[in-house]
């Protein structure tokens, strides 16, 4: 076997603590990559990149990628079947670039694969240029935070301009320090409980035997996933060359195509808002549909990557075959991801209403109280100040206007094609956007003021008084729409920015 | 700051969110500059004075050979082996062939003779860590007889003490620790 392997078996067995420390340090590279993942979605969907922290968010997207790319290199260092297989594969990837593949394996591996120049390289990839791009990276990454100071959740007397949590010296010095221990303790307990990566059950690496079902760390397994469901016609030979495109493009195009796209997100958003304010206050995810709607076509797009790196093991397990698994990915690939995206947009749209509906007619009790001319309502019950403020603190963006395309002479205005089309993506982000209830559409939903009092003091004037309580009951609304003459109101009757009631 | 003409509650918070940032010009530096605020420690460095005299190129000297250290070692890492497992020398230096060696010492060969730039860079490599321990050395000579440790600079003095010998106990081809005197 390889010294590469043997030492890996010797830190497994023989080197004092060297298995556990291997485990710790193979689950904790899952827990990075995972916890990067999720930080990212949640950056994403609280709109968190926006300016001033597009520069941070880059710096992200290029963290993350480089993160599993040093998971890549890590788990390919101790030379066993399964990692072996996977340096196969990357080497079959390098092969597929056009013209200059071969020569470009061969520059990598130092000669035929697998020779012995590539452990020692990705050794040194793994343990110095790596962690050193990553070490500046992040060190980057904080040091803008604490420039830009945290984003934050909006709440009452939190402001784009201020700042409201807790001081570093001690409480968040004491959550921050308790919560490492907390996460290297888990980090710990998995590692201790639970096998991962037993290379001395894969056995050393030898070209000759194929493992069926290879997996990669799961942070590769979109690039893998793409790789199987890239349609084989893509190869093309021409003067000469094969060109393997149907490898090419997945294996080497799609990552960083993927990454790219996410990077240059906050700079495709502030272009079409045509924001150029600064964010500091947090969207909730519903506030923003369509970012949270791509979001989440982004999310189902690299899940449907990620399951078809096991189509061999679904076709195996469930009996089924390869290729109607593989041909069943492709279709979802192309399906799933608008039908989530409508979806999501859709029922955010519906939980900005059920904000909306919150906030004018208060909370349902399940009180249910019967008139003195027999008729029945539900009390509604105001939602306190703070939780109202909640609901309806931020500002809607609205669609820019599309612009004429000629001016008054008729002759065609420079630069107008760009702004129909900034107009159009803008109009796609906000042409239905559900905006929050203002102040003046509150006090318009209890125009009758004084009735809650009213009807808790006599039953007297009760006609009269009951209309207040009854919001959200059946008499006030019509069967078919029941936010109907709220949503009238505000497009026509009140001016939104206006304070006082009409 | 007065809050007299601000509106109460609800609307005055809201009225700052709206409130437009001033935009500042200068193209790509002005965006950057809104994003980190970089302007003003740029502009401080940039601007930071220089006294001018030749005893003070000799720190320079010392950090430079520790960049060209660091470009040149970590181009040697990816052809030298750690290992002092034995094998039997079969590269292109004829006067080795066929003798019994640690991997360390024919991967050195090997980066001399067979990796092309090899030769040049170790040579470098070699050459700029002796620039640097006898740049360190004068450069003390400097701080020291110019009376330069004195307050406020003690710290840095003693943290360069440390530095020499840090570079000075620098690991050699067979991954030993040792002196400069020991090295290949």
């Amino acid at each position: 076997m390889s010294e590469a392997f043997k030492s890996t078996v010797d830190i497994s067995f023989d080197v004092r603590g060297g298995l556990i420390m291997r485990q710790i340090h193979h689950w904790s590279a899952l827990m990075f990559t995972v916890s990067i993942t999720v930080h990212m979605f949640r950056v994403f969907f609280t709109g968190a990149f926006r300016k001033p922290r597009e520069i941070n968010w880059v710096i992200g997207t290029i963290l993350s990628l480089l993160a599993i790319n040093e998971g890549f290199t890590g788990y390919s260092l101790p030379d066993d079947l399964l990692s072996g297989t996977g340096l196969r594969a990357a080497e079959g990837f390098m092969q597929s670039v056009p013209v200059v593949g071969s020569y470009l394996a061969y520059f990598v591996f130092g000669g035929a694969f697998p020779g012995e120049a590539i452990i020692p390289r990705l050794y040194t990839t793994h343990v110095l240029l790596l962690p050193a791009i990553i070490v500046g990276l992040f060190t980057a990454h904080i040091v803008l935070v604490a420039v830009h100071k945290h984003t934050q959740y909006p709440g009452p007397g939190k402001t784009n301009d201020n700042v409201v949590g807790y001081p570093m010296m001690p409480v968040y010095m004491a959550k921050a320090g308790g919560f490492f221990f907390i996460v290297f303790g888990i980090t710990t307990l998995m590692a201790a409980l639970v096998t991962i990566n037993p290379i001395w059950l894969y056995g050393p690496y030898d070209p000759s035997p194929v493992t069926a079902g290879s997996q990669p760390d799961w942070y590769m397994g979109f690039a893998d996933g793409a790789l199987r469901l890239f349609p084989g016609f893509f190869e093309f030979h021409a003067l000469g060359f094969t060109l393997s495109l149907n490898v090419f493009i997945p294996s080497l195009v799609v990552m960083p195509l993927l990454y790219g796209i996410a990077g240059a997100y906050p700079f495709i958003e502030s272009w079409a808002t045509g924001d150029q304010r600064e964010h500091h206050l947090l969207d909730r995810p519903r506030n923003a549909p369509t970012r949270t709607g791509l979001g989440v076509m982004a999310i189902s797009f690299y899940l449907i990557l990620f399951f078809a790196a096991g189509n061999d093991l679904m076709a195996i397990k469930l009996g089924l075959s390869i290729n109607d698994i593989t041909r069943a990915f492709q279709i979802m690939l192309i399906v799933v991801p608008p039908l989530a995206y409508w979806v999501t947009k859709r029922i955010c749209l519906s939980l900005q209403r059920h904000d909306r509906d919150l906030v004018l007619h208060g909370r349902e009790t399940g009180r249910i109280v019967r008139t003195a001319e027999g008729s029945f309502f539900e009390v509604h019950q105001p939602l306190p100040e703070h939780q109202r403020w909640a609901l309806v603190q931020h500002q809607t963006e609205k669609p820019l206007p599309l612009t004429a395309t000629v001016d008054t002479h008729g002759v065609r205005r420079p630069g107008a094609r760009m702004e129909r089309l900034r107009g159009k993506v803008s109009s796609f982000y906000f042409a239905d956007s559900v905006d929050p209830v203002t102040p003046a559409e509150l006090a318009a939903a209890h125009h009758d003021g004084t009735a809650h009092e009213a009807i808790e003091a006599t039953q007297d004037d009760a006609g009269q008084g009951w209309v207040g309580q009854l919001h959200g009951g059946a008499d006030e609304r019509p069967e078919t729409d029941a936010y109907a003459p709220h949503e009238r109101h505000h497009e026509h009757e009140v001016d939104p920015d206006s304070t006082t009631a009409r | 700051m007065s809050n007299a003409a601000a509106p109460k509650g609800a609307a005055g918070l809201r009225a700052k969110d709206v409130k437009p940032v001033p935009v500042k010009g200068g193209g790509l530096a002005g965006w950057v500059d809104d994003r980190t605020g970089a302007a003003k420690p740029v502009s401080y460095l940039l601007k930071k004075v220089f006294p001018d005299h030749w005893s003070f190129m000799l720190g320079e000297i010392a950090m430079f050979s520790l960049i060209v250290l660091l470009l040149t070692g970590t181009f040697l890492t990816f052809w030298f082996v750690p290992s002092s497992g034995q094998v039997i020398y079969n590269g292109s230096y004829v006067p080795l062939k066929g003798i019994a060696m640690s991997e360390a010492f024919k991967s050195t060969v090997d980066i001399s003779f067979d990796v092309r730039g090899g030769l040049i860079m170790r040579q470098i490599h070699h050459w700029s860590a002796l620039m640097f321990t006898v740049s360190i050395t004068v450069h003390m000579f400097r701080v020291f007889f110019t009376g330069a440790f004195r307050k406020p600079r003690e710290i840095n003095w003693v943290i360069g003490t440390r530095l020499l010998r840090a570079a000075q106990g620098h690991r050699d081809e067979r991954g030993v620790q040792v002196h400069g005197r020991h090295q290949l």
